[in-house]
């Protein structure tokens, strides 16, 4: 009953939230309703017995997404009364009113919809006899980097990917520091001192629980990452502190190594990604690790680059 | 089962709630969000679905596709930001004319 409870009052604040974040005026408040909807959607996926998600969620979802949209806001700064207030916004009651109606179909037809879906046991019966086989002990992790592996491989692709077209918005010239960077405050600079080293550590500490409990790459390379950002904005530039053939090597090697190591197996005559069952659990260790660290790589790159003004228009920047 | 029940519906409210917002709100910041709010529905239903058809432990494909998904979309809305911001920077419109 109480379970029941808690389970709905989370739903209609998961729902009041999004339509905070949608409704309000200001960007700012629009991107805090967002932060405080992925939290309170990964407490949905603590609920739901997936705290993997509700890791990942947190971390990714709320916190990096969160510092890339009040980022952003720098930009977005002037216009934000005038734009927002006046004539936009949401259209008046009758189209309001259509819209309230079209809404409530659309959900309604989704909900029969999902309700019309057969129940089965999904796959859980599969993972479960093969378990044995994938060298962890958490279905999860077995899951992602042993009978899914490719997925994981090319979601990394994907990130990668992403940052090349990011690059490719705003030219590569802008990812070399801000000159005119401010000097960060006390506050900041000491936070960066004390947090980073925990950081580290605790990435390393869920990359290695990733084994046997929730945990595991994503998780560990977010961490790895914020912590490099929290670096970045204490006074620590990372895009001139670390050399150029550093950054290479850590963006390229999550891909790189993943393929290598797919390439080599199947040259031992099996199939791609597929690891031998007495090594996995070795193999899937290291490519966690390297994996962990590429996306770390990979997500302090979106940030800095779009935080020291990349995408800025040539003339402005050759001005500054 | 009850989870199932009460969340696939908050699943469904979301994603109409989303769809709204990616038409109706002008600004590009808002319907990032909007976009991103409809794809947490979709991986809200994944995930309640497998809760529902958990036996010894929930189905963990389900988990994994969403995990992997969250990191997707993390991928899409930095490439959507960098867009909207560069757009802003040459043209200073942050969102599409109404007139064609």
């Amino acid at each position: 009953m109480l379970e029941t409870a808690l389970d709905v009052f989370l739903g209609l604040l998961i729902l009041g939230l999004a339509l905070r974040a949608l409704t309000v005026t200001r960007l700012y408040e629009s991107a805090i309703f967002f932060i405080a909807f992925g939290l309170s959607m990964a407490l949905a996926w603590a609920r739901l017995a997936a705290p993997d998600v509700a890791l990942a969620e947190a971390a990714i979802g709320a916190g990096l997404l969160g510092v890339l949209l009040i980022d952003s806001l720098g930009d977005f700064r002037e216009e934000q009364l005038e734009q927002e207030g006046g004539r936009s916004g949401w259209p008046e009651a009758a189209a309001n009113a259509a819209v309230l109606l079209a809404g409530l179909l659309l959900a309604g037809i989704m909900v029969a919809a999902v309700h019309a879906m057969p129940t089965g046991e999904g796959l859980t019966a599969v993972v479960a006899a093969n378990m044995e086989s994938s060298g962890v002990e958490h279905p999860v992790t077995a899951v992602l980097l042993n009978f899914r592996g490719y997925d994981t491989w090319l979601e990394i692709g994907v990130l990668w990917l992403a940052m090349l077209a990011i690059f490719c918005v705003g030219g590569f010239a802008g990812f070399r520091g801000q000159a005119d960077a401010p000097k960060p405050g006390l506050v900041i600079e000491w936070l960066a001192r004390l947090l980073t080293p925990l950081m580290v550590l605790a990435g390393g500490y869920l990359l290695w629980l990733g084994k046997v409990a929730p945990g595991g790459a994503f998780q560990a390379g977010v961490v790895w990452g914020a912590a490099g950002i929290l670096l970045h904005l204490g006074g620590y530039p990372m895009a001139e502190k670390l050399s150029p053939r550093l950054w290479k090597t850590g963006l390229a090697a999550g891909f790189g190594f993943f393929l290598l190591l797919g390439l080599v197996f199947m040259g031992g005559g099996r199939t791609f990604l597929e690891y031998p069952p007495e090594q996995a659990g070795f193999w899937i260790l290291m490519v966690e690790t390297v994996a962990a660290a590429s996306i770390g790589f990979t997500l302090m790159c979106f940030f800095i680059y779009l935080n020291s003004g990349g995408g800025r228009p040539a003339a402005s920047r050759a001005a500054t | 089962m009850e989870a199932f029940a009460i969340y696939s519906m908050v699943a469904a409210v979301l994603f109409a709630l989303g769809m709204a917002g990616v038409f109706l709100c002008r600004h590009f910041f808002k319907k990032i969000i909007a976009a991103k709010i409809v794809g947490a529905a979709v991986f809200l239903l994944l995930v309640s679905i497998a809760s529902r058809d958990a036996e010894l432990f929930a189905d963990p494909v389900p988990h994994a596709m969403v995990i992997t998904g969250i990191v997707v979309a993390l991928s899409t809305s930095a490439f959507a930001l960098a867009l909207a911001r560069r757009i802003r920077r040459e043209t200073g419109k942050s969102g599409f004319d109404d007139q064609p």
